[in-house]
């Protein structure tokens, strides 16, 4: 009996066992059959993890290589509200309102949402990021990203640009060549553990292209001079506006591009429009007296006038078409040369009409008037200047000494530099050459001869003119010691509202040195100077105190 | 004699295993350390960009020129007139001749018995682009 009973508990023990094993085959021939590729599906996607790998956005450098925009670590925090717990949300507003000046009704709103993650603030300093995780507050972690560093501050800032929050250029040669600048993401598999730890071990790899550098033509120092100078103008003048463009007339190669106001490129969202906006080479306005190089050189060119021939400049005041034409000092006769340096409205229009709209109208289009000048900026505006079938009676007395026409500063820029380049039209440009990050070179830029404007003679003519301009005329404030200057300068009424204005003016100055041989080309613009607003007081003293320093410096260079 | 067929092949086959889980320890263990020492390499480049960096503010022209050449600054662009060339003699040439000077540079010395028992290669600096 005790024995069949033994026997029993046996088997029963025997078959539970055996239950048990059956229940644990099953089970595993369920995980290893039936589940297996959705089991292994989940493990690959724990263990393995995809990074995408960020480029290196190109560098922009100036022609001596001294870096204008790099590429610096920065960490931006973020923050998990839905692990946060009340206590670290309060110690968050309140720790990180004190370090950053969020405002703790942004940082309550950022972190009071329903979401796994939320930006606290984009790319901090190193300093603030030891800080802040100093402070060990759970939620908040940082992620690392890179930022765009413009050791020059606003110095160029109109010619270089910037790039935005996600380094996508917004402004300038950030703009126009950030498919070059940015590069290709690259991406890379590595292996996690069980607790989300990565592990060296790359299962796959592709890495990122990083982006080219951009070599500008611009030079830093020049770049200073030109920024200091404008600046101190700008302010001694109590203008609303300026510009100021060096140019090297031999190869169109841009020296410096400066306008006020202007803006810090680290603080760009601080600018606003009016600021950021490049001037030189988006504004139009009407040139004034420095347009009457195109009729010299139309008039010098088409053998019409000779320097030593008189015009009589009718003591001040001269009607044509209706319309009374001053001088704003009366002569009586001048040399064509006297014309010109003394700026007179009268004579230099009864040389256009000698010339003849037609005449007049080739020139200035040689001179690449109304249209853009190609230099690789974005924004470029034509200007405008009408076909002489659209001329009224009194344009004759208006468009040959700067008025009914519209111009940039790059474009006067152009003319002047050709007249400095013995007739030759040279294009400007910024951007010298591109290379990759071994060194390698992708693209240069070189000097492109557009077009020859007027003969070598004209132009060798035409320069003696415009330095006497500066010896004996309106320009004496630019002159430089042991230099030769040529230059003309420009006074110009607004048009506000379809009239002239009587107390808004812009004053300019063009101008080449040295005059045997030109090493730069300049313009300098400013707008509503107030109270002096004469070119030859305004701008003529700027040109003078960067074209010094430059010449000095170049000398020193070589 | 099966028996002892059978436990030699069982040592040998678990003496295998224990060596390849050894293997693949070592192999994990060196991705953690991997990934400790590439945090580290991180972290001195984020610094070298961040002293990088304060060394292009400060070699600016911005910020030299606004500190050398302040308002009212005495210092100026030197003009060529001022500058003063100076010819050095033929006999200072011999004596100094620039183009012949060389660094000289310190030969590696390496310990013999250092290099039997080491495996490893000499570490070497080696500047990170």
């Amino acid at each position: 009996m005790n024995n069949q009973k033994r026997h029993l508990r046996f088997s029963l023990v025997f078959l539970s066992c055996i239950f048990g094993l059956v229940i644990f085959a099953v089970k595993l021939v369920f995980i290893q059959v039936f589940n297996a590729a959705y089991l292994a599906k989940l493990a690959e996607k724990q263990h393995n993890y995809f990074i995408e790998l960020e480029p290196r956005r190109g560098g922009i450098y100036d022609r001596k290589l001294r870096p204008l925009a790099l590429n610096v670590a920065a960490y931006s925090l973020y923050a998990k509200p839905r692990a946060m717990t009340v206590q670290a949300k309060k110690k968050a507003i309140k720790e990180i309102d004190r370090l950053l000046d969020l405002g703790e009704d942004f940082l309550k709103k950022r972190l009071d949402k329903d979401k796994y993650f939320v930006w606290i603030v984009r790319k901090l300093t190193s300093a603030d990021v030891a800080t802040i995780k100093a402070l060990k507050i759970d939620g908040l972690d940082f992620v690392k990203e890179s930022r765009r560093y413009y050791p020059n501050q606003s110095l160029g800032a109109h010619v270089i640009g910037f790039a935005g929050m996600d380094n996508r250029g917004l402004e300038g040669v950030e703009l126009i060549y950030d498919h070059y600048l940015k590069g290709e993401f690259g991406w890379s598999q590595i292996i996690r553990d069980a607790r989300h730890r990565e592990l060296l071990i790359e299962k796959g790899f592709i890495p990122p292209k990083n982006g080219f550098d951009f070599i500008l033509t611009i030079d830093e120092t020049i770049q200073f001079i030109a920024e200091r100078a404008l600046e101190e103008g700008f302010r001694q003048h109590h203008a609303i506006g300026a510009s100021l463009i060096i140019m090297d007339p031999k190869t169109g190669e841009i020296l410096a591009l400066a306008n006020r106001p202007t803006y810090d490129l680290s603080h760009f969202s601080e600018g606003n429009q009016d600021s950021r906006r490049n001037r030189a080479i988006v504004d139009m306005y009407e040139p004034g007296s420095v347009f009457k190089i195109v009729t010299a050189a139309a008039a010098l060119e088409d053998g019409k006038v000779k320097e030593s021939d008189k015009f009589f400049c009718e003591n001040g005041e001269y009607k044509v078409g209706g319309h009374i034409l001053h001088d704003h000092s009366k002569h009586g006769t001048l040399t064509f040369k006297e014309v010109i340096e003394q700026s007179s409205n009268i004579g230099t229009t009864k040389v256009a009409q000698l010339l003849g709209p037609v005449t007049v109208y080739k020139y200035a289009k040689l001179f690449r008037f109304g249209m853009p000048t190609g230099i690789n900026l974005i924004g470029e505006v034509n200007g405008v200047l009408r076909h002489p079938s659209q001329w009224s009676k009194t344009s004759i007395a208006a468009i040959p000494i700067g008025h009914e026409v519209t111009v940039t500063a790059i474009q006067l820029l152009g003319a002047i530099s050709a007249i400095a380049n013995d007739g030759v039209y040279m294009q400007p440009f910024v951007v010298k050459y591109i290379k990759d990050q071994e060194g390698e070179l992708i693209k240069e830029f070189k000097p492109q001869a557009i077009s020859r404007v007027i003969s070598g003679e004209t132009a060798r003519r035409l320069k003696e003119i415009l330095a006497g301009v500066v010896e004996n005329g309106t320009g004496k404030l630019s002159k430089i010691p042991n230099v030769r200057v040529a230059g003309k300068t420009g006074t110009a009424q607004k048009v506000l509202g379809g009239q002239y204005s009587h107390n808004k003016f812009y004053a300019s100055f063009i101008g080449f040195a040295p005059v045997e041989d030109p090493q730069i080309a300049m313009v300098v613009i400013f707008d509503e100077p107030h109270p002096s607003y004469y070119g030859g007081t305004v701008a003529a003293p700027v040109f003078k105190r960067v074209a010094e320093d430059v010449l000095k410096y170049l000398a020193a260079s070589k | 004699m099966k028996l002892k067929k059978f436990f030699a092949v069982m040592s040998l086959g678990t003496i295998l295993a224990l060596a390849y889980i050894q293997l693949q320890v070592q192999i994990f263990d060196l991705a953690y350390q991997g990934k400790f020492k590439e945090k580290l390499i991180t972290k001195l480049m984020d610094d070298n960009g961040d002293v990088q960096s304060n060394i292009c503010l400060l070699q600016s022209s911005n910020h030299l020129g606004l500190r050398l050449l302040v308002e009212n600054s005495p210092m100026q662009f030197l003009s060529q007139d001022r500058v003063v060339k100076l010819t050095t003699t033929q006999s200072f040439d011999n004596f100094h001749p620039v183009s012949t000077r060389t660094v000289q540079v310190a030969e590696k010395k390496t310990n013999f018995l250092v290099s039997i028992f080491s495996v490893k290669s000499q570490a070497e600096a080696v500047p990170i682009r």
